[in-house]
């Protein structure tokens, strides 16, 4: 489903991701776990086209993530969820439908049964102006499902939700994995990760430490925040 | 080129809610009917009253040549944030993270500001238009085709000055893409004004008839918009150096546009 090879990246003299190679295979539930600045983000970046490698290739179902055939079944939920000014949450999620190919009968019945599921159909009138982070982070939870997608990309997910906003996700993510979606996730929440994810690398400095399924690498009675922690420290698992 | 249609729609929505567009298009319709003024009042030279058909065509040459100015200096403003908005208010996330080609979401974009801006500049042409029929009775030949042709003039200048957006702040992009029109506006109006049979006769010809270099090649968004408004009388017009101005805009409009598609492709979100 996903895969990168040799992958560098460098914002100036900044190196973000150095030589990562990785594959995450169809119907998979990776996690991406690492301290700040350590490349999660560019490597979400670069799968969903916003961004290009400096060397090395990044692939999605065999397309180059350049290609915008890459993101004809994908979802991305960015780091600092945005909407456009002035639009409301129904006309961002319109938009999304409409871009991902959907015709406008279903757009709007996608639309409506998003927002239900996020928990946002009654501020789906709203400006976006009017909504707090928790509320833009759950339409933008809302256009990464849109046209039902078979790999989600979702950078920070959970980041501004309340502990009810969590608790919601999570079962919407055990949804997903009935329907077999590949999800990629990057979260500083690694209790939710923990209990989410069946598959974990660790970055630290736009290197790959450690790429395992999690029950794999943690050793007994060690909770993933304590992996985290050990393999920072070690630089191995 | 359903992407392209629907970024064109959410391009021409978006500036339409617009507060800003809509105070300037206040101004604009406050213009047109204050210019009403000029086609009731009677005009005489050395007493001889003039014709109101005359008095019409001038004033409505100078009103389209103020029109499609502004109009100019409008479309900077809609241009110069039209990128660099997008990777600041997620917009450009929402189109590039779907399956849409760069190519797709530039174009939809610039094609989106330029109706915008076309559809302005020809209903404002069209009022005075429509003002000069009821006042006078007659009608201005080529008056609506000569506002068709400055469309030319405005998609050159949303190219460059959303071009421009990726290298300069807002204001500054904004700022060099008037400079570089009101160089043009000011030299072709002085070339018009010394190619003019008077002058020339009661200067004895002294005043220089070829065109300089530097402004075959310059970007004559001006001398399109004098050769447009040729159309009005249906007046020849012979003051276009050795490139028509209308191989010239479009040369320019096709080199920023490229180089506008190669700098979309090239961003990084």
């Amino acid at each position: 489903m996903i895969h990168l090879h040799s992958v560098t990246k460098s914002y100036g003299q900044v190196h973000a991701v150095h030589n990562v190679s990785l594959h995450i295979p169809k119907g998979a539930f990776f996690a991406l776990l690492g301290l700040n600045g350590a490349g999660k983000s560019s490597i979400m970046r670069m799968l969903a086209g916003l961004s290009r490698p400096d060397s090395g290739s990044v692939e999605v179902n065999g397309v180059s993530a350049t290609s915008p055939e890459s993101r004809v079944n994908m979802g991305y939920l960015p780091e600092h969820h945005k909407i456009p000014v002035g639009l409301t949450g129904e006309e961002y999620l319109l938009r999304h439908c409409a871009l991902a190919g959907l015709s406008r009968r279903d757009s709007k019945k996608q639309t409506e049964l998003l927002a239900k599921k996020v928990g946002m159909a009654a501020q789906l009138k709203k400006r976006a102006s009017a909504y707090s982070k928790g509320m833009l982070q759950r339409i933008g939870l809302a256009s990464a499902m849109v046209g039902t997608p078979d790999l989600l990309l979702l950078d920070e997910p959970v980041s501004g939700l309340d502990p009810l906003g969590i608790r919601e996700f999570r079962f919407l993510l055990e949804e997903l994995r009935s329907k077999g979606v590949t999800i990629l996730l990057n979260s500083h929440l690694l209790s939710e990760v923990e209990k989410t994810c069946d598959t974990a690398a660790i970055m630290d400095k736009g290197q790959i430490l450690v790429q395992d399924k999690i029950s794999h690498i943690l050793k007994e009675g060690e909770t993933l925040e304590e992996l985290f922690l050990r393999v920072l420290e070690d630089g191995h698992a | 080129m359903r992407n392209v249609f629907l970024i064109f729609t959410y391009t021409a929505k978006d500036r339409l809610r617009q507060k800003s567009f809509w105070v300037i298009a206040a101004i604009a319709v406050v213009f047109v009917l204050f210019m009403r003024g000029c086609y009731d009042a009677e005009f005489s030279v050395n007493g001889k009253e003039l014709n109101s058909l005359t008095i019409a065509w001038h004033a409505s040459k100078i009103i389209f040549h103020i029109v499609g100015g502004a109009i100019l200096l409008i479309t900077i403003l809609l241009g110069m944030r039209l990128f660099p908005r997008d990777r600041e208010d997620g917009g450009a996330v929402m189109i590039v993270g779907r399956p849409v080609a760069r190519w797709q979401y530039a174009l939809g974009r610039v094609l989106g500001v330029w109706m915008i801006a076309s559809i302005f500049m020809f209903c404002l042409h069209l009022a005075i238009f429509l003002i000069v029929w009821n006042k006078t009775g007659g009608v201005l030949p080529g008056y609506l085709t000569a506002s068709v042709i400055c469309f030319l003039n405005i998609l050159f200048v949303v190219n460059f000055v959303a071009l421009l957006s990726f290298s300069f702040p807002g204001f500054a992009s904004g700022l060099f893409a008037a400079l570089v029109l009101v160089i043009g506006f000011v030299s072709a109006s002085f070339f018009q004004v010394t190619q003019s049979k008077a002058l020339q006769s009661a200067l004895s010809g002294s005043l220089p008839t070829d065109v300089s270099w530097w402004r075959a090649i310059y970007p004559k968004t001006a001398t399109l918009q004098y050769y447009a408004s040729s159309f009005i009388g249906n007046e020849s017009f012979t003051q276009m150096g050795s490139i028509h101005p209308i191989l010239n805009v479009i040369a320019y409009t096709i080199i920023t546009g490229l180089l506008l598609f190669w700098r979309v492709q090239r961003q990084e979100y």
